[in-house]
């Protein structure tokens, strides 16, 4: 057999990515040109997708609005903090359900999934009780603290991609001397890279956008973070093209981070030199 | 599995710590709270069942179960098969395979805000793109989200839900697929049936541990949908009808807009239960077709 | 170690436990801020929740308060309007509310049955000239004579109509005088059909409450409730009257419906734009109006009388309120504050702002003279003082509302009679009043 795809396939195969394409892409271009928009434009239906006029005032008058530097800054300070923690002590956890047997493996196992079903909406409360008992409201460590004890998601997922890595690779790395945390941190680690880059993904998405923990925990207005902040763009009826601006500031962030991440998860483990 | 166990224990410990010191406690006092009368201002008031039974006595928590389980039915299978192809084909020689993923990703971090609106338009009756596209072909114009039938409104939100989440799962599983051998996916190009073969027997058995945790997220996700119905619906004060209601939608009523924590605990406690079932199914068929190395 | 950890772990939790649970009265004591216990015992601070942040309270006003007076100490507590909710909930729940802040009327009224908010009475009754406000002050008075909270503003509905739509269709403006009667005859003459869709209806048929059904049901003789605010009316045959007039706009296409208001940006766009003639709307919606479509020409009237001759002018307040649990000190000066903001000097103020009413008869006069659109401002003042009343709001409105709007939702797409619909909320509404006895 040659290794080429039949061109007829691949034919059909670009035209359902095409078509796949337009639906999952259009509410976002519908995003950034609504947010250009002026007022009369906006209800036009079908949207003309390239505005015209270009309205940039609604980016302008969320600058005025809101003290964006501060909320960027405090933004991209928590959600770092958080990605460290959460990768690293994520794949640790995770490395130590998947790699070693012990008695309560299974129980903590099952405690780790459960706690991504736990009802967070009546939970909620008796966590800030916690968190007030420890004299910590109006601080980030609510937000960041929790992300370095790992958190369910993030090691299911680490949980099941170290899995599927060869035994061999354990094997081969205790014969030439390493200790556990060694082989976690030398070997491992670095082997984890494809899902270490999803979960990064997904931390920053899911720390990035949180609004409910800010909203709770903060009082103090210094100490906002920029979904915060733009949520006080829909406190009046204001027009939805100032409300699509707030919400491109939101994802541009976000889809920065994907471009930047997506070449290490798809980057292949083939150069590793692995069994085939 | 490695026999020095009590590395087991070092290696889990800060997620036990995390359980212990921020999990327990939250755990113990929303238990409680299903068993009393809380308003979240006076002392709770200890009424036994009354709670969990008043919820069991009444018709819009069943409708709710019936939405979430058909919405579960209808979302997990898609999601996971979609999620499955189109990672599949983006990892094949194709061009521009790059901005194909860029594109598959962004409904994940497109806000409801945003694609709420648009799927609304979409969905939109009288004036809707998909109706339009309907009519165009001589076909009749179907309500989507309005319809008086629950069954066509959960699937179309299930649909929406799809184009939400899919590219989530996406990743996932094309994160698994570097672990697969460059030989062994060229060999598997899709040219007829040599290839299929390659890819139902060789690539996908070496990517099950990530699909199965795509069905499992997913299915939680299903059973917790929430967002989804508020990006729809606009709001709960603006009366979502009884038969498209969904038990967060309930809890998140009964907590914050009428401060009966207690009706409240017992709903999310006992989707918790339902949750944990389903997940309890799933596991216990994972040794039947997921492959761990 | 993890055990002893764990140990620890389980008596803090019984602890908080017990102090979550314990109601004992007391301070708000909350997080404790820093310079409080520092602070010269003179200096009482005040903590004030703005919901919506100076958008919706003008900064100007607590920066008044602020100078006005030294000896307190203001802590703003802010958060965005939507989510104000969540936010105010738990801190309830963890005891750190602020000590005076203000939400929907409704909300306030069921704080008060909960003991959340304090009478007001004994201090409107020491301080305030009743006879210098409209009847709106009380509008959270609870049926035993207790006041859970003075207005922060007024929102009442008025007729809107676009000037140039009527001029083009040669069709006369609405008056006063006009009764719903003259309402769905007008819409039917400016209704514009091209070919089988219409480009141009009568009147927006907004479902919700404030605009919606409740002005329809009111017009037509019926009601929500009744008088005591203890049983539904929803089983008056004129109350089934009303929504089937409202249903008949939609239906026979005069009066704009949801999916055309949802295609066309909303209810405030269609009006704006001319694609629907008039639209009951609310006082606060025309700064959105004057902001986003400066050039419409367009105007108010009162809203139509209903059957009986006698107008009924929906209007939805908001409120505040001062937390019961507060430090006698600190309810002084939230009362200190109230006081302020019902002064001239605020009130005023709200007038300026154009974004809500404030219910003193001196600041309200002062609309007469005002030059922004809508010219006729006297339609909502007059009309409120003619026939305000509110949605029926008691301590159990936010969850009968929802259950009403539920059906009248069904009703009004065409999923369900106005028969079968209003026989069904009828008992649903019924059950929750019953349930709060």
């Amino acid at each position: 057999m040659t290794k080429t795809t039949h061109p007829l396939l691949k034919v059909l195969m670009y035209l359902l990515l095409i078509v796949g394409s337009v639906f999952m892409v259009f509410p976002f271009i519908w995003m950034l040109s609504t947010s250009l928009k002026t007022v009369g434009a906006i209800s036009q239906m079908p949207p003309q997708l390239i505005p015209n006029p270009m309205n940039w005032d609604n980016y302008v008058t969320i600058w005025n609005k809101i003290d964006f530097g501060r909320y960027t800054m405090n933004s991209f300070f928590i959600v770092s903090i958080e990605m460290v923690g959460s990768l690293v002590s994520s794949a640790f956890v995770a490395f130590g359900l998947a790699m070693f047997t012990f008695r309560l493996r299974g129980l903590i196992y099952m405690i780790m999934l459960a706690t991504l079903m736990i009802p967070s909406q009546v939970t909620m409360i008796p966590t800030y009780f916690i968190w007030k008992e420890f004299g910590a409201l109006n601080s980030y460590y609510p937000l960041i603290v929790p992300s370095f004890l790992g958190g369910a998601f993030g090691i299911f997922l680490m949980h099941q991609f170290i899995k599927s890595l060869p035994k061999e690779l354990y094997e081969s790395a205790t014969i030439d001397g390493c200790s556990p945390p060694g082989i976690f941190f030398k070997i491992y680690l670095p082997l984890c890279k494809p899902a270490l880059a999803a979960l990064g993904v997904f931390t920053f998405m899911g720390a990035w956008n949180n609004t409910l923990g800010p909203l709770i925990y903060l009082q103090d207005k210094e100490l906002y973070t920029l979904p915060l902040g733009l949520l006080y763009l829909k406190s009046e009826n204001v027009n939805q093209a100032l409300l699509m601006a707030g919400a491109v500031i939101t994802t541009l962030p976000v889809v920065m981070v994907y471009l930047f991440a997506q070449k290490q998860f798809v980057q292949g483990i083939a150069s590793t030199g692995m069994k085939g | 599995m490695q026999k020095q166990g009590y590395w087991g224990y070092i290696f889990t410990l800060p997620f036990v710590v995390n359980v212990v010191v921020f999990l327990l406690f939250p755990i113990v006092f929303s238990t409680y709270i299903s068993f009393t009368e809380w308003d979240l201002f006076n002392a709770p008031r200890w009424i036994g069942l009354d709670n969990w039974v008043r919820v069991l006595n009444k018709h819009e928590f069943w409708v709710s179960i019936r939405n979430v389980f058909v919405f579960a039915l209808i979302f997990v299978p898609i999601q996971t098969i979609m999620a499955f192809v189109i990672a599949f084909m983006l990892n094949q020689a194709i061009r521009a395979k790059g901005l194909f993923r860029l594109f598959y990703f962004l409904p994940v971090v497109t806000p409801w805000i945003a694609g709420g609106v648009v799927w609304v338009w979409m969905f939109n009756y009288q004036y809707g793109v998909i109706n339009w596209a309907l009519e165009s072909m001589g076909l009749d114009p179907v309500k989507w989200i309005d319809s008086s039938n629950w069954l066509m409104v959960i699937s179309s939100i299930a649909i929406v839900q799809v184009w939400k989440g899919v590219g989530q799962s996406m990743i996932m599983i094309l994160a698994g697929m570097q672990n697969v051998p460059k030989e062994v996916l060229e060999a598997s190009q899709i040219d007829g049936a040599n290839g299929w073969k390659q890819l139902t027997k060789v690539v996908f058995p070496m990517v099950t541990p990530m699909v199965y945790l795509v069905m499992i997220l997913s299915t939680i996700s299903a059973f917790q949908a929430f967002d989804v119905f508020l990006g729809l619906f606009g709001s709960i004060t603006t009366g979502i009808p009884e038969r498209n209601m969904v038990p967060n939608l309930l809890v998140y009523r009964d907590a914050f807009l009428l401060f009966k924590m207690g009706p409240a605990s017992a709903t999310a406690w006992l989707l918790f239960v339902i949750i944990l079932v389903f997940t309890l199914f799933q596991k216990y068929f994972e040794k039947k077709w997921v492959h761990y190395d | 170690m993890s055990k002893k950890f764990s140990a620890i772990s389980l008596m803090l939790a019984f602890m908080m436990i017990f102090s979550a649970c314990s109601s004992s009265g007391g301070s708000t004591d909350g997080e404790a801020s820093p310079d409080q216990s520092t602070d010269n015992k003179e200096k009482v601070t005040l903590k004030i929740g703005l919901p919506g942040s100076y958008e919706v309270t003008s900064k100007e006003i607590i920066d008044g308060f602020i100078t006005s007076h030294p000896h307190i100490k203001v802590e703003i507590q802010e958060a965005p309007w939507g989510d104000f909710t969540s936010k105010i909930a738990t801190q309830i729940a963890g005891n750190t509310m602020p000590d005076v802040w203000f939400q929907e009327n409704a909300t306030i009224l069921s704080y008060g049955q909960r003991g959340v908010a304090e009478d007001l009475s004994s201090y409107i009754e020491a301080d305030l000239k009743a006879d210098e406000y409209i009847d709106g002050l009380f509008s959270a008075k609870a049926p035993d004579g207790k006041v859970w909270g003075v207005p922060h503003g007024i929102n009442p509905i008025a007729l809107a109509y676009n000037q140039d739509v009527f001029e083009k269709a040669g069709v006369a403006v609405p008056t006063d005088d006009w009764t719903y009667n003259d309402l769905i005859e007008a819409s039917k003459a400016l209704t514009v059909k091209e070919g089988d869709r219409t480009s141009q209806f009568g009147f927006i048929g907004s479902f919700s409450i404030t605009n919606g059904w409740f002005p329809w049901i009111k017009q037509a003789g019926g009601s929500a409730l009744d008088d005591t605010l203890t049983k539904s009316r929803f089983d008056d045959p004129k109350t089934a009257t009303g929504l089937q007039q409202l249903y008949d706009g939609l239906d026979q296409g005069y009066f704009a419906d949801i999916d055309f208001l949802k295609a066309n940006g909303g209810e405030l766009e269609v009006f704006a734009s001319g694609k629907a003639a008039m639209y009951f709307l609310q006082y606060s919606l025309q700064v959105n109006m004057n902001e986003s479509f400066a050039d419409t020409n367009w105007d108010v009237v009162k809203i139509p009388k209903g059957v009986d001759g006698k107008r009924y002018v929906p209007m939805v307040a908001n409120t505040w309120l001062v937390s019961s649990r507060a430090k006698q000190e600190s309810k002084d000066a939230a009362w200190e504050f109230l006081k302020y903001y019902l002064s001239d000097e605020v009130q005023d103020m709200i007038v300026k702002t154009g974004s809500t009413l404030p219910v003193k008869k001196s600041a309200l006069d002062q609309l007469k003279d005002s030059t922004t659109k809508p010219l006729n401002k006297a339609a909502f003042t007059d009309g409120i003082d003619e026939g305000g009343v509110t949605l029926d709001e008691n301590a159990t409105w936010s969850e009968w509302r929802i259950l009403v709007q539920q059906v009248v939702n069904e009703i009004m797409v065409g999923n369900v009679s106005v028969e079968d619909g209003v026989k069904d909320i009828h008992t649903k509404v019924q059950e929750v009043l019953d349930s709060s006895k």
